[in-house]
């Protein structure tokens, strides 16, 4: 089976990026998560707020400025 | 004692002046015995607020208490050609005419007052709006040169078309330069061994063609920016508001507590943010709740008061297609409704004479009328360990 591609949200202001992602963690369920491409500036912006309570979140580097991320509803 | 602060530089509906009369009228009658004070400036088009008759019964509730006063700027008086006669016989012992001859002199008035209590070195001005289709560009580096003049650090903060104050090569003939005027002040600060530090949000600057290539710095400069205009993440400026000076904009306010219980155990400012405008037809809402979406990131208090115009956020059910590329705002009010800082409100009056309700889906808003607005706002500053609450309306 095909494997979903990735979102890459690089291009996203940080801004932009965190409503986006505001928006789609509002809808998600318990256990249910969301991953995608960000920068590191991106990833630096979002640790803060989705490492409270609700969330867990993960992010591995996988070029010079590029991450894998993973945040998790708990 | 509490102090209240009104800036306007801009003529206001009818209706907001109905609720801030209504909301100066509670201020000064509850809690009688505790000393308070309201600060009105006018300046610009905000002076025609006074001589419109269809205003007067707003302004007669107003000056009818004594702890009112009201600042006017006469430079700008001059250029409208208002006549301080007129103004004189009704309201003599509520004003003070700053100097005629002195464009600035408004502006320290407005420093000298709100930063008394304050007391801090900074001084930030954050600006919306753009150069030459505004006029309150020139109110906004008018106010960073009384503050250079008055010794403190002027920073300014842009924000949506205030990105364009620091547009590179700006040739008006028949304006005031705004980009060439903010690098003779960055020389006149620097004679004076003052920084002057100018900001701008990335977001808006990247919408608006500033930034061409990727952002390797944290503060970005280019060729299509006057020099030490930094375009930088929305967060670099929220950090400005963590810090405790006064920030002003085109049209503000701001509750002071004069003396604070606890004194040198200071915390961010809390911030009050009226969202005033349709959703769509402009970047005034998206970008109000941006801004508090990342203040609240910050952890400050923020609270957002959906009012007038601000309420059509909040009716029906919108549908935005992807193709569209603009955020759906109830999907984005209802996203940040559970940021642990942010608190969301509706003012009930302005849903009532429009003939609306909020949509039920919307269930993180609470509806709040006149008594309560006064008690969200006069919370922000009595719940915090700040001098001042900021209050900005988008």
């Amino acid at each position: 089976m095909d494997r979903v591609k990735i979102p890459d949200y690089t291009e996203l202001t940080c801004t932009n990026l965190m409503i986006k992602l505001k928006i789609i963690t509002k809808k998600m369920i318990q256990a249910e998560q969301v991953e995608f491409y960000s920068t590191r500036e991106q990833f630096d912006n979002i640790k803060k707020p989705f490492s409270k309570n609700h969330y867990s979140l993960l992010g591995n580097k996988t070029e010079e400025n590029k991450y894998h991320v993973i945040i998790k509803k708990n | 004692m509490f102090s209240f602060f009104f800036l306007f530089s801009e003529k206001i509906s009818l209706e907001r002046i109905d609720w801030i009369s209504n909301f100066i009228e509670n201020f000064l009658k509850i809690n009688e015995d505790e000393s308070k004070l309201v600060t009105i400036f006018l300046t610009g088009e905000g002076i025609y607020n006074l001589i419109d008759d269809r205003y007067q019964i707003f302004w007669d509730k107003i000056f009818s208490n004594m702890h009112v006063i009201c600042y006017l700027d006469s430079f700008e008086m001059q250029v409208m050609g208002i006549e301080v006669d007129n103004l004189l016989k009704k309201y003599e012992f509520n004003f003070i005419f700053t100097d005629k001859e002195d464009k600035t002199g408004f502006w320290t008035a407005v420093i000298y007052s709100l930063n008394t209590a304050v007391n801090e070195p900074l001084f930030g001005v954050i600006q919306f709006e753009g150069p030459y289709m505004h006029r309150n560009s020139v109110y906004a580096v008018n106010a960073l040169e009384a503050a250079i003049n008055n010794g403190l650090k002027p920073e300014l903060y842009s924000y949506l078309d205030g990105v364009h104050l620091g547009h590179a090569v700006q040739k008006p003939s028949e304006f005031l330069n705004i980009g060439e005027k903010l690098i003779m002040l960055g020389e006149s600060a620097r004679d004076k061994d003052i920084d002057f530090l100018m900001l701008a949000c990335a977001r808006c600057g990247k919408a608006r063609g500033y930034m061409r290539d990727e952002q390797p710095e944290e503060l970005y400069a280019s060729n299509d920016i006057i020099p030490s205009f930094f375009q930088c993440n929305l967060n670099k400026i929220i950090d400005k508001f963590e810090q405790n000076h006064l920030i002003i904009a085109p049209s503000f306010a701001c509750i002071q507590d004069n003396f604070p219980k606890e004194i040198g155990h200071q915390t961010a400012p809390p911030i009050l943010i009226f969202i005033s405008r349709p959703p769509y037809s402009s970047e005034w809402t998206f970008g109000g709740l941006s801004f508090a979406m990342a203040c609240a990131n910050h952890d400050i208090m923020t609270k957002v008061v959906f009012i007038e115009d601000g309420i059509y956020s909040l009716i029906g059910y919108h549908h935005i297609v992807d193709d569209e590329k603009i955020f759906n705002m109830q999907e984005l009010i209802d996203g940040i409704s559970d940021l642990e800082y942010l608190e969301l409100y509706a003012y009930l009056p302005s849903l009532e004479i429009r003939n609306h309700s909020i949509s039920n889906f919307l269930d993180g808003i609470k509806l709040i009328k006149i008594n309560e607005l006064q008690e969200i706002i006069e919370h922000l500053i009595k719940n915090s360990h700040s001098f001042h609450a900021r209050i900005m309306f988008f």
